[in-house]
């Protein structure tokens, strides 16, 4: 042990003066220098090299440097020393880089910013003071309600910045506590929005904690590895050089999911199921007041997916999402129960722990599980990369019910958008990783039903009905929940106004009434009238279909043009959960007209989607239309066949019905 | 004789203690737990997402500068939305002056559940609006997170926020808004100011009078029914009951205030006038100012706060010149400094571009959000300058045009109107030269000229842009002249010199367009390609109790060639519309000539306030303009 010690103490020595060396900087780089000095000759040779806009043309800054070095003990503990060299090369890159926010945990992290300066284009030094860096707190988690006032972010405000300014700084990162005892992990990214020269990460740890990784996204081997044996200890390196830029496309996955990355990790997904489950034993006691509300709740329920059901929405809609910090491993272990149940409030993590407590006191088989419903989880190492916090039901014939209740308006108890996402039941043999299975898009579609008629002077009165399944159910309640009374007729109002600015509603319903009633479906329905909707051209009388544009569709259309309007993508396109809208609708037609042309029904199946559109009449018009996506997540050389889709649309919505008045009655 | 209590009667009388206790939780205050015990029910109020029951703002203003500003609210919720908005209560306040101290946090779910909010449930954070700016502002936000919140719970608030230290401003006035969108019982305002001191205050938009009482001024509103908001309505402020207030003596002495926190700031040092040489190299005044503009509007980065927020005084003019950043004072003193180092006059104003009246009678600085340079030639001339508008036209000066500005001169501050030095017409023109192919496919070029509001919207979605980003919007606007469209080729013009207009030019191809139904061809001429020409207006309502506010009033015009095939008949063009009423006019005309289409639009709204009751003409104006029969063609296809 003391050799150990021993050794880790030399690593620890030998990594900073390697670290020091391949900085190139001068000796005492761990003083804060007053006032201003010139950077070594090396250093500016390195940065007047890196290159400029006629090298990088879509490029802000150059990452000349981005090096971490990590040293991790058998606890799971770490230090680690993130340094980065970053070259502006353009005025908003000044301005972009003018500040930077560094996340950090302070129950699990101390953070010192050693360095921090920049190199101007004439050499000079301007170090920061420590005036300039601030500590707040995290912003994107108080949008979410969640006030853990242990997440805080360093912001390091550089000052002084222009084209052709060097921001350079060293951070060190320490563990005060490991986030999971005896377990190492590991994530970084070889690549940004802007270009890298040079990319190392180091990792050194002891030969019995072998660690797995794997480089994600690197078709073109970018990233070279070398593994050295130092006795008890290993010290992996993995590095690369020239990586491009990735230029950010609409929809795109999470940059995380695209960029080359390095995930590694000494363990197991079994092992970490058991660890979380460790951390939740201890918490999943419950008492008195649970068990009271538990029977309450199932009273008369007979069978166990009923069981469910009912718990499952107590929870979802009954324990607000709230964050407070309480706990010494907020962010990782629930809160008890017992807390979460009396205070009403919790997040993720306390409801999906509450919910399968309750559920195992209603006598089934329930587990905690791990998710991540925005991320790709990769199988292969099992690093950290869950984010979200679910529950497994299993009810005795073996069925399995993954509910979400972190989501209050999903009647299916498991929103869309966790299909194809990794999960991981935690229980206390462990459990592998596993992913959501896709959905059909008819589990979350839409349907509009629309009957009209339509007057001699064109005007057209009619009504729509809109419903659907899934999360489309999940979106009209959503909708109606957040808006009541006045709110509410305007947002039908808006709908209507989307067929024809001169639409007016007559008289609207919406089912179920409370709308958060999740055992009955969400139902919208609007009666309309339209003054001077049919066109007179000359002989023709025209009529658009209402239905043709989707006016009624609550998001699918949307979805379809916002993301169509590139020519071509390097990136997937990432809708997270597949759809659909069905329209159905008959327009009865003023006396004395028959029909010139109607447009040519059109059906197209592609694997990413599909379209169809349908005109008939006899004595009334029917026109059916419908659009389905059929996957979560596109690829590039799908996208061209989605983009058909929205095109046909398009042009469909061009068509219009022509008849020409009947000259024999 | 005293006679001794039976124990039976000491018994019923403890009892009796116990059971009221329980039954009442801790509210001992009668007229809480009255409003509590009666407090309305959704059905009362059907549009509103919750109720004031009770509120009590209590401002004390102490002679020495220091104040206490106690308060006491009790809510209740009646839906989702009203949990959302008052489930995690934030409080503002700085904290380098100011201390938040909570009495009383609970929520009340019946006056047999009572649940005080503990040490978890109050955190201090960084407001996120201020997540970039922390380095210059101790501005927090109190949150307290109320337990046990359902969509009809009652929460009660009480506290104070009062000096810990002598700020920076003396505390002369504010306003405060009487009614909100929420119904209110009881709701009272009182300040009350040093003896000897006068508050001068102002009502608007039906206000009550306060209630006076020696140095108390007392404003009290009851049963207010509540508002539902509409969308693009003014700030609250211009037609929601509030009251304005200030104990100063005049504009003169914030002016004076202003001139003490300034003048030692603006004076031109070394390497100011180092800066100028570099900058400027002109021997015309008003060729210098605009190079110096430009320098201090782009090159110096833009803090984005509000005023106020951290205080009026302003860094040295070299400081904000070094370091390369600066909030709107901080780079209204630069850009006053550059400017004087050359010889030129210019001022500090102070504005509101929020669409909020100033009361002019009421001197007070939170009446302004903003700071606007004003430079005054020798010949009299006047320029106004925002050295925030990196993305405008230089002259432009976004949201402020035609408002009111409180400028500091150095024999005192005066109101004038805020103009723009160049002659602005905040228009969207774009040309169009298409041809229609005889599968339906569109062609062409399309022409973007842009103006004032719309120039600055351009200019903002792309100036920064990366080149690929850039090409990637004009795609996208490509498509929305024709689904599917493939850009050909794109000309931008240099937007990062602001002294040019920005101009767009982009040609495409597009298999499918037009529909073609057997013989006939269906056509929309597209009229909108990118989002700040669009027509998004809120005119689908059938009425509005409250006024528009439109970014600004505009002309947008189109204008069309379209070529058709040779064997396509053009059976059907728009008719040539047209309407003209007080708020404004469009007119559709097309032509066919040639066996070509010629089209033209133009939609003009004369002003950026319509008021209520000019929503119906507002509404006949855009609704007429939008008709789709207003850019429909039909055609034929020839035997």
């Amino acid at each position: 042990m003391k050799r150990f010690i021993q050794q880790i103490i030399i690593t620890i020595l030998v990594l900073s003066f390697l670290f020091w060396v391949n900085c190139s900087h001068k000796p005492g780089i761990w003083e804060m220098p007053s006032g201003t000095n010139k950077a070594d000759e090396e250093l500016m040779q390195k940065i007047e090299s890196a290159g400029s806009r006629m090298e990088y043309p879509n490029a802000k800054a150059i990452v000349i440097e981005d090096i971490d070095s990590t040293i991790f003990t058998p606890d799971g503990s770490f230090t680690q020393y993130n340094y980065s060299l970053t070259k502006l090369i353009t005025l908003t890159g000044a301005k972009d880089y003018g500040t930077m926010g560094l996340p950090y945990d302070t129950l699990f992290f101390e953070i010192e910013i050693p360095l921090a300066r920049i190199i101007q284009e004439d050499g000079s030094i301007i170090n920061i003071p420590d005036s300039l860096i601030t500590d707040e707190t995290m912003s994107d988690l108080v949008m979410m309600d969640v006030f853990w006032t242990n997440i805080r972010r360093k912001v390091i405000n550089f000052p002084e910045l222009s084209s052709g300014s060097t921001i350079e700084y060293l951070i060190i990162y320490k563990t005060i506590q490991p986030r999971f005892e005896g377990i190492f992990d590991n994530s970084r990214y070889f690549q940004s929005d802007e270009p890298i020269k040079y990319s190392r990460s180091v990792v050194v740890g002891p030969a019995s904690m072998p660690l797995d990784w794997k480089i994600r996204n690197d078709e073109d081997n970018l990233v070279s590895f070398d593994k050295k044996e130092m006795g008890e200890l290993v010290k992996y390196t993995w590095e690369a050089q020239d990586i491009p830029q990735v230029i950010m496309e609409e929809g795109m996955p999470p940059f995380t999911d695209m960029a080359i990355g390095l995930l590694a990790s000494t363990t197991t997904w079994r092992d970490y199921s058991k660890k979380i489950y460790e951390y939740l034993e201890p918490v999943m006691k419950t008492d008195e007041a649970i068990e009271s509300k538990v029977a309450e709740l199932i009273e008369g329920k007979e069978s166990e997916y009923e069981k469910i059901r009912a718990i499952f929405y107590y929870v979802a809609q009954k324990i607000r999402y709230l964050g407070l910090a309480m706990s010494s491993r907020e962010g990782i272990q629930p809160h008890p129960v017992t807390e979460t149940f009396e205070r009403q409030a919790g997040v993720c993590k306390d409801k999906a722990s509450l919910l399968a407590a309750m559920l195992q006191s209603a006598g089934i088989e329930a587990y905690y599980v791990l998710s991540n419903p925005l991320n790709h989880v990769d199988k292969d190492i099992a690093a950290s990369q869950f984010n979200h916090a679910i529950t497994l039901a299993v009810t005795k014939d073996g069925k399995r019910y993954f509910l979400d209740s972190t989501d209050e308006f999903c009647q299916d108890m498991l929103p869309a958008y966790h299909q194809e996402q990794g999960i991981l039941v935690c229980d206390k043999d462990g459990e592998d990783m596993e992913y959501l299975p896709s959905q059909p898009p008819e589990m979350n579609s839409g349907k509009v039903d629309i009957k009209s008629t339509i007057q001699p002077n064109g005007t057209l009165r009619g009504t729509a009905t809109i419903s659907g399944k899934g999360i489309y159910d999940e979106v009209i309640r959503q909708v109606v929940r957040m808006q009541e009374g006045a709110q509410l007729k305007r947002f039908i109002e808006r709908l209507v106004n989307r067929v024809h600015p001169n639409s007016r509603i007559i008289e609207y319903n919406i089912e179920p009434d409370p709308i958060m009633n999740l055992y009955e479906d969400a139902v919208i329905t609007i009666e309309f009238e339209i003054e001077e909707y049919a066109i007179m051209a000359g002989k023709y009388l025209l009529i658009k279909p209402v239905g043709l544009e989707y006016p009624f569709d609550i998001f699918v259309t949307t979805y379809l043009t916002m993301f169509t309007q590139l020519e071509e993508r390097k990136f997937p396109l990432n809708i997270q959960f597949t759809s659909g809208v069905v329209s159905n609708e008959e327009i009865i037609l003023p006396p004395g007209y028959k029909a010139k042309v109607l447009p040519e029904s059109k059906s197209l199946n592609y694997k990413p989607g599909s379209f169809s559109m349908s005109y008939q009449f006899k004595d009334k018009l029917i026109f059916r239309n419908s659009i389905m996506i059929n996957e979560s997540e596109i690829p590039p050389e799908e996208y061209e066949d989605f983009r058909k889709i929205k095109e046909e649309m398009a042009e469909s919505s061009s068509g219009l019905a022509i008849f020409i008045k009947d000259e024999q009655p | 004789m005293i006679k001794r209590k039976s124990p039976w009667v000491v018994s019923l009388i403890v009892i009796a203690i116990l059971a009221v206790s329980l039954y009442s939780g801790e509210i001992t205050n009668p007229k809480i737990r009255s409003l509590i015990e009666n407090a309305p029910l959704k059905s009362d109020y059907p549009d509103a997402d919750a109720i004031i029951l009770y509120s009590n703002k209590n401002l004390i203003l102490q002679s020495d500068g220091n104040y206490v500003n106690h308060f006491h609210y009790l809510i209740k919720s009646f839906n989702y939305m009203g949990k959302k908005d008052y489930g995690n209560f934030k409080i503002q306040y700085d904290e380098e002056y100011e201390e938040v101290i909570i009495d009383t946090a609970r929520t009340i779910n019946g006056l047999a559940k009572v649940d005080d909010v503990d040490k978890t449930g109050i955190n201090t954070i960084t407001p996120p609006w201020l997540s970039r700016g922390s380095i210059y502002s101790n501005v927090k936000e109190k949150v307290i997170s109320f337990p046990s919140m359902q969509d009809t719970s009652i929460i009660e608030l009480v506290g104070r926020i009062r000096t810990i230290k002598l700020p920076e401003e003396p505390y002369l006035g504010d306003r405060d808004l009487l009614e909100l969108d929420n119904p209110v019982l009881e709701k009272t305002i009182t300040i009350e100011v040093p003896e000897g001191t006068t508050l001068k205050y102002f009502n608007r938009n039906g206000a009550p009078e306060p209630t006076i009482s020696g140095n108390r001024y007392t404003w009290r509103i009851n049963d207010y029914k509540g508002i539902v908001a509409e969308p693009s309505s003014p700030p609250p402020f211009e037609y929601l009951a509030c009251t304005y207030y200030s104990t100063a003596t005049g504009w003169d002495q914030i002016g004076n205030f202003i001139k003490d926190k300034f003048n030692s700031k603006i004076e031109p040092d070394d390497a100011i006038r180092n800066k100028l040489e570099e900058v400027s190299s002109s021997t015309n005044t008003v060729e210098t100012v605009k190079d110096i503009f430009l320098f201090v509007a782009d090159k110096v980065r833009n803090v984005d706060m509000p005023l106020g927020i951290a205080g009026y005084t302003p860094n040295q003019a070299s400081t904000v010149l070094k370091r390369g950043y600066g909030d709107t004072r901080d780079k209204c003193v630069l850009l006053i400094s550059l400017i004087k180092a050359a010889g030129i006059d210019a001022y500090p104003a102070f504005v509101n571009d929020a669409g909020i009246t100033i009361e002019e009678g009421i001197p007070f600085l939170k009446q302004f959000n903003k700071m606007l340079v004003l430079v005054s030639f020798k010949d009299g001339k006047k320029l106004w300058l925002d050295p925030f508008a990196d993305n405008c036209k230089y002259g432009y000066i976004p949201d402020c045009m035609g408002e009111r500005a409180l400028v500091v001169y150095s024999d005192g501050a005066r109101f004038e109107q805020v103009e723009s030095y160049i002659n602005v017409q905040n228009s969207a023109n774009i040309k169009y030269d298409l041809t229609l192919e005889p599968g339906g496919g569109l062609s062409g070029d399309v022409k973007v000229f842009v103006d004032g509001y719309f120039d600055y919207a351009l200019r903002y979605s792309i100036k920064d842009a990366r080149p690929k980003q850039v090409e990637m919007e004009i795609e996208k606007a490509a498509n929305t002249v024709a689904s599917g469209a493939k850009l050909l080729d794109k000309t931008v013009s240099d937007m990062k010199d602001l002294t040019e207009p920005a101009v767009l030019h982009f040609s495409f191809e597009a298999d499918k367009c037009a529909s073609i139904q057997q013989d006939m061809v269906i056509f929309y001429v597209p009229i909108k390609p990118f989002e700040f020409t669009g027509l998004e207006f809120p005119v689908s309502s059938e009425g509005r109790e409250f006024p528009i506010l439109l970014p600004t009033a505009f002309e947008k015009k189109g204008e069309y060639e379209i070529n058709v095939p040779a064997d396509f008949n053009i059976e059907y063009t728009p008719e040539n519309a047209q309407l003209e009423n007080p708020l404004g006019s469009f007119s559709v005309t097309s032509e066919v000539k040639d066996g070509k289409i010629y089209y033209s639009y133009s939609i003009k709204v004369n002003k950026r306030h319509i008021a209520a009751g000019e929503y119906e003409s507002f509404k006949g104006l855009v609704q007429g303009f939008l008709s789709p029969k207003n850019n429909l063609v039909l055609l034929e296809i020839k035997k």
